[in-house]
């Protein structure tokens, strides 16, 4: 996704709503167990897949098998007549011409036909049809007769705009304007530096590869539809799905209370989505749509893969003077983002700073946001770059970069809310033993060599409107919370939960949470970009709040006191001046006449003239077998400044996870397409496609957090962590390779094909 | 069609009466069925009780064919089968040692088994059982290429026959992927070595998997080997030419020179294990 | 538009991505646990033929079901679309990502890579047999307390897994924890977590037996 710098306007009035964070609490901040931890793990969770509705159908799609094809004929007949299919949806129906729009962070791209004869990736949808049941649905489908024209295929981003190769679309391969950014003098920055340094750097195209794959579950009452969808983005989906049948957005529900992992493929509408309401409305009936593993693998999204060239200069005291940085990224076969060197220019204080960041068309599945999207590759390549930096002039990594932590925001000049950036990495480098860890190199006999590296990272979150959040108190103490947010795993519901019960005193275990349905919750910001503590702790906070300030007047006016002379402790209405006579909600009449208090909130705006960012450093050990190539993490620490931990037990799990998805971004994960003959993706199954295991993880995992106690950020001071946590982890293993071989790996992942073959060449250059 | 005799005679009858997959462990038979059911007839012999477990006779050991990685693990054998047992936990998460079956991974004759390298260089027999009768098939033989054996439409392999010569010898089994579970291997290697009272090599067997169409022995180094005394830098004795009869092939996992490196470096490392 | 397409061709039926397209596209093979030749070699023909139901009777966290079933179904299929017990998961079909495990006699095992007719005379416990009334297992406690999950997805299956390890084995080393839970894959990487979990289980088991 784009980074996008914020300039947001800050209502100047004192909002009711503006409070102060918390200086005491007694629940926020607390290692408590989720609030749907029962569901989760008893397996009585109902994700979209598990749903079950009377008389429904099973839909399956038909996929182009080519990287580039022209449909030139399809027949359908033979499956129509197999058993059990109960409808069919194809080009050949107006349906097939319908165009999925671009989600809200990709301004425009080329139009997405739901069935196009003109098929751009392999996986492409063709057709689809609906069954009793899923077996009956894939049987059906291998009946269906598609003669294809196949097209060379572009599969590399090197490529792409060089004569003579295929055009993706009308407009050429080239998905927009190159993003240009300058600031200084670069070559006034080169000519100062002391040493200049210039390597490419390669991240490969890495799968979300959620264990639930991507499905949707649709059904129509009259013209009400509801979808029910594992998604990030409940409102997104539902203007999509409104725009593309032009129905009114009232009569699109988009329900996702559980989601079975999404790292950000799952937060714009997929075509499946689209699929399974169009085949409910043919056959009124509930229709599911379920897609297989393999499918996920080419068509649910990915990291794009960069190439990135970079030249960078610094004194002889570590300051950089320049830093050149050109990024060309694969989008896939339709419009997204692919970008990586804009991030870098907001990175390190660097005066002098070109950065350029191109992205292309290729014949494969289309990108999607994937946690810490450009970030992660750009430092792949600028955190190796600084190693190299302080390798040349002799300086130790970790004071190289203390040296250029910026003052305020780089590119914008702005100050941050808080940055305690400084503070990671000597924390960090502390408990890991960095110093000694330094030194200590393994003995040149023994094949095993052991080395550290560091790599330090810096996320921008976006808090603040629109959002509506909705707190209602019964009589009884207990409470409903009513929020837009979905929580994918990322323990959303809990830490909302906990700012209820921080606010009105009532213990977890009586706040029910309600969300993530269109239907019943009111709109409210997706679950990306790591903002979702930012903008709904701040409105569940206010919400709550309301119902404070409304269940003390009502207390005021039945005890005939002041409200001011009131407060709520543990569910109960405590006089300042009579501590030891408390008052049960049960007791307020006006309250049980009411029946319940609604609170109603919002987030204030973003503070004004400030920047909101996460920082972080981790550290990595490493063991590299220089016999074959192999190398195993055997520590990992990170050392983050994510503002207030709102929950340590899910903040530790946001950053350990983080971590492992870093493992395999750095050593094992990538997307091989067949560069000989088809085109084809040939890994697309979890045997060739390696995630981290268990037995991949090191024991040895640490999270500190430095907690800059930021009261400008928002009323929670919490500040995001969903995706700083992968950032970081890839440049610090590669960085701790290069300690442990010399040997500097460019290109992510770093195989042990790839170790042996660069030992095997530095051999015999010597 | 879906069949589930009991007894080894009625699968076999079965066999011969219909052109019939054999379902054992499962392991390859769903992954090969992607979102389909079964359409050909299927003979599931997983209720054959006495394809199950492993016996000592005077001669051999005996596992049956259905005998799964788990209950290998579990058994009392001795040190010859250390690497065939190393070989079973790397087979796939206890959910595959507790489904996949020795049988199984020897029919399905992937290029990158990981039984077949420790039981080759155990001289594994196979027995193969059908309506005509019984035959006994050197798993070096049986084994023709990928994915291919000897092993016809109407035969069942009900055991694997292991000679008790090398019983006491060390034996260890490398595998080398880029991950460190589930892995499938790039190149691994089985070494069986016994020594003589001088701690002379008597008997080395050298198999190696992953890198050619079938998993083969090192016959050449093993000779090359035998005699010699087994001491600390017997690794040292092993150069590229003695890996050369392998033809190792590039695929998505890793290329052929890679493999080749590796197979050769995972033989030098095996000895060296072995013979310390 | 490209010219050069001369590689007109009509695709057999079985046009649609399949495994055994990219079969031929790799060499090796694809998958580790493999496929079957015989199976590559049949016509699309024979694919739509269907075997007759049967009867079949599971014992499922010791409840007792009558079904009739297709006898090549799976145990997952039957599992969620028959009974409607849908905390075992699917997530590859394959045997790939353990998010389907659960135990037949105590031992943990892929339903995905398991026939229903073959589950018949054995026992088979699914993530909600470890809840007693409203009361979780010692397991899935331990996974609350340690929060051992992030989307929760894979967690059925990963439960399923430290069950069966701690049932073969009651006080695992940090090794044989890593060994037992190297089946079932976590997007969200909880396995840290999940450690702590299984070495909370394997003490509440310890305590529950002492109790």
């Amino acid at each position: 996704m784009k980074q996008t710098e914020i300039s947001s306007e800050r209502n100047s009035s004192t909002d009711a709503q503006n409070l102060e964070p918390w200086t005491n609490p007694t629940v926020v901040g607390k290692p408590l167990p989720r609030v749907d931890g029962y569901e989760r793990v008893s397996g009585s969770a109902i994700y979209p897949a598990d749903l079950i509705l009377p008389d429904m159908l099973h839909a399956a799609i038909l996929r182009c098998p080519h990287p580039h094809a022209i449909v030139k004929n399809l027949n359908t007949e033979a499956a129509r007549k197999s058993p059990g299919v109960r409808a069919i949806v194809s080009s050949a129906d107006p349906e097939g011409k319908l165009v999925i729009p671009y989600p809200w962070w990709v301004p425009e791209g080329p139009p997405v036909l739901l069935f196009d004869q003109h098929c751009r990736y392999q996986g492409e949808e063709v057709a689809a049809l609906a069954a009793d049941t899923p077996y009956q649905a894939y049987d059906a489908l291998r009946l269906m007769k598609v003669e294809y024209e196949e097209l060379s295929h572009l599969l590399h981003a090197q490529d792409a705009l060089k004569p003579g190769q295929p055009l993706l679309h009308n407009t050429g391969n080239l998905v927009r304007r190159p993003d240009t950014y300058q600031r200084g003098d670069l070559a006034k920055g080169f000519g100062e530096a002391d040493v200049l340094v210039e390597e490419t750097y390669e991240t490969s195209c890495e799968i979300h590869a959620t264990v639930e794959t991507h499905v949707a579950v649709a059904r129509w009452e009259g013209e009400q539809l509801t979808v029910w969808v594992p998604t990030q983005a409940i409102y997104e989906e539902q203007k999509s799905l409104a725009a593309t049948l032009r129905l009114p957005v009232s009569s699109v529900r988009v329900i996702s209370q559980y989601v079975g992992g999404s790292f950000g493929c799952k937060a714009e509408l997929s075509k499946h989505t689209l699929i399974a309401a169009l085949l409910a409305r043919k056959t009124r009936r509930p229709v599911k749509l379920a897609l297989s593993r393999e499918e996920s693998f080419l068509c649910a999204g990915n990291r794009p893969p960069n190439v990135m060239c970079l030249k960078a200069g610094a004194k002889k005291d570590g300051s950089l003077t320049a830093l050149e940085f050109t990024n060309l990224g694969a989008v896939g076969a339709y419009a997204d983002w692919a970008d990586a060197a804009g991030w870098a220019a907001g990175s390190y204080a660097c005066p002098n700073i070109r950065t350029q960041d191109t992205e292309v068309y290729i014949n494969a599945g289309k990108a999607r946001a994937f946690r810490g999207p450009g970030a992660a590759q750009s430092a792949w390549a600028l955190e190796q770059m600084i190693d190299m930096l302080a390798d040349k002039i002799g300086m130790d990594p970790v004071e190289f970069r203390l040296k250029n932590v910026p003052a305020t925001h780089p590119r914008t000049g702005e100050p941050y809310t808080s940055i305690e950036l400084r503070e990671c990495l000597l924390k960090g480098a502390e408990a890991f033993g960095w110093t000694k860890a330094r030194v200590a190199r393994a003995s040149s006999s023994d094949p095993v060599k052991r080395g550290v590296g560091v790599a330090s990272c810096r996320w921008i979150t976006e808090g603040g409107p629109p959002t509506t959040v909705i707190v209602t108190l019964f009589p009884d103490g207990s409470a409903t919370l009513n929020m837009a947010a979905a929580d994918q795993g990322t323990g959303t519901k809990t830490i909302m939960a906990m700012v209820v019960a921080e606010e009105l005193g009532i213990p977890l275990q009586k706040i029910h949470v309600e969300h993530a349905d269109t239907g019943t919750t009111q709109y409210g910001k997706s679950g990306g970009g790591s903002h979702s503590v930012m903008v709904y702790a701040p409105a569940v906070r206010a919400a709550a709040a309301d119902v404070k300030r409304q269940l003390l007047e009502i207390a005021a006016g039945e005890l005939k006191r002041p409200a001011i002379e009131l407060s709520l402790k543990d569910g109960k209405i405590v006089p300042v001046r009579e501590p030891g006579q408390p008052k049960n909600l049960s007791e307020l009449k006006d309250l049980t006449r009411r029946e319940q208090i609604a609170g109603i909130g919002h987030p204030p705006p973003e503070p004004k003239g400030r920047l909101i960012a996460s920082f972080g450093a981790q550290f990595a050990e490493v063991e590299v077998n220089v016999h074959t190539g192999e190398i195993r993490v055997i520590r990992l620490l990170a050392c983050h400044d994510s503002g207030r931990v709102m929950n340590p037990l899910t903040h530790e799990s946001q950053i350990f996870g983080g971590m492992v998805m870093g493992i395999g971004f750095a050593l094992t994960e990538q997307r091989v397409l067949d560069d000989h003959q088809t085109g084809r993706m040939v890994n697309a199954n979890w045997h060739d496609y390696k995630i981290p295991t268990a037995k991949d993880v090191p024991f040895d995992q640490l999270c500190l957090t430095i907690d800059p106690k930021d009261a400008e950020c928002n009323s929670a001071g919490a500040k995001g962590v969903g995706e700083i946590g992968t950032v970081p982890t890839a440049p610090a293993i590669a960085n701790a390779v290069y300690h442990a071989t010399g040997i500097r790996v460019t290109q992510a992942p770093i195989s042990p094909m790839q170790m042996l073959a660069l030992l095997a060449a530095r051999r015999e250059a010597r | 069609m879906y069949l589930r005799p009991t007894t080894l005679d009625q699968a076999v009858d079965a066999l011969e009466h219909h052109r019939a997959q054999v379902l054992a462990g499962g392991t390859d038979f769903y992954p090969a069925l992607g979102e389909r059911l079964p359409s050909t007839p299927v003979v599931d012999i997983t209720a054959v009780a006495e394809l199950k477990g492993i016996s000592v006779h005077e001669t051999f050991f005996r596992i049956g064919g259905l005998t799964t990685w788990s209950e290998l693990l579990a058994a009392q054998l001795p040190p010859c089968f250390d690497a065939l047992k190393s070989a079973a936990r790397e087979i796939g998460g206890v959910q595959i040692q507790n489904r996949g079956t020795v049988a199984g991974n020897l029919c399905n004759a992937s290029p990158a088994a990981d039984s077949v390298p420790p039981l080759l260089a155990l001289d594994a027999e196979v027995e193969l059982v059908s309506i005509g009768g019984r035959r006994g098939v050197l798993l070096a033989d049986f084994i023709v290429g990928s994915r291919k054996t000897l092993r016809r439409a109407d035969e069942l392999l009900t055991a694997v026959i292991v000679p008790r010569v090398v019983e006491n010898a060390r034996s260890v089994f490398l595998k080398l992927g880029a991950r460190r579970y589930l892995v499938i291997s790039i190149a691994m290697v089985a070494i069986v070595l016994a020594v003589d009272e001088q701690r002379r090599i008597r008997d080395i067997r050298i198999a190696v998997g992953s890198c050619s169409a079938r998993a083969q022995r090192l016959r050449e180094l093993e000779q090359f080997l035998t005699g010699r005394p087994a001491q600390a830098r017997l690794d040292a004795l092993v150069m590229p030419e003695h890996v050369k009869s392998l033809s190792p092939i590039d695929d998505v996992r890793a290329t052929a020179a890679y493999r080749s490196d590796a197979a050769l470096i995972l033989v030098r490392r095996a000895l060296q294990m072995c013979a310390s | 538009m490209n010219e050069d397409h001369d590689l007109k061709r009509t695709d057999d039926p079985c046009s649609r991505v399949s495994r055994r397209g990219f079969l031929e596209s790799v060499g090796v093979g694809m998958t580790g646990i493999a496929v079957a030749s015989n199976l590559s070699a049949q016509d699309a023909e024979e694919l739509t033929e269907d075997a007759e139901p049967k009867k079949l009777s599971l014992v499922i966290n010791g409840r007792k079901h009558m079904l009739i079933v297709e006898p090549r179904t799976n145990l997952l299929y039957v599992l969620r679309e028959k009974l409607g017990m849908t905390g075992t998961k699917p997530g590859c079909e394959r045997g790939e990502c353990g998010a389907c495990t659960v135990l037949i006699d105590d031992k943990s095992r892929y339903s995905c890579l398991t026939l229903a007719f073959e589950a018949d005379g054995h026992d088979v416990t699914t993530i909600e047999g470890l809840v007693h009334g409203e009361k979780l297992g010692v397991v899935q406690q331990a996974f609350l307390e340690k929060d051992a999950f992030q989307c929760g997805y894979c967690t059925p299956g990963q439960i399923m897994a430290a069950e069966g390890l701690l049932r073969s084995n009651h006080d695992p080393s940090d090794e044989e924890i890593r060994e037992g839970m190297s089946g079932n894959l976590c997007r969200c990487g909880a396995y840290q977590h999940i450690f702590k979990a299984v070495r909370r289980a394997a003490e509440l088991k310890k305590e529950e037996g002492s109790a």
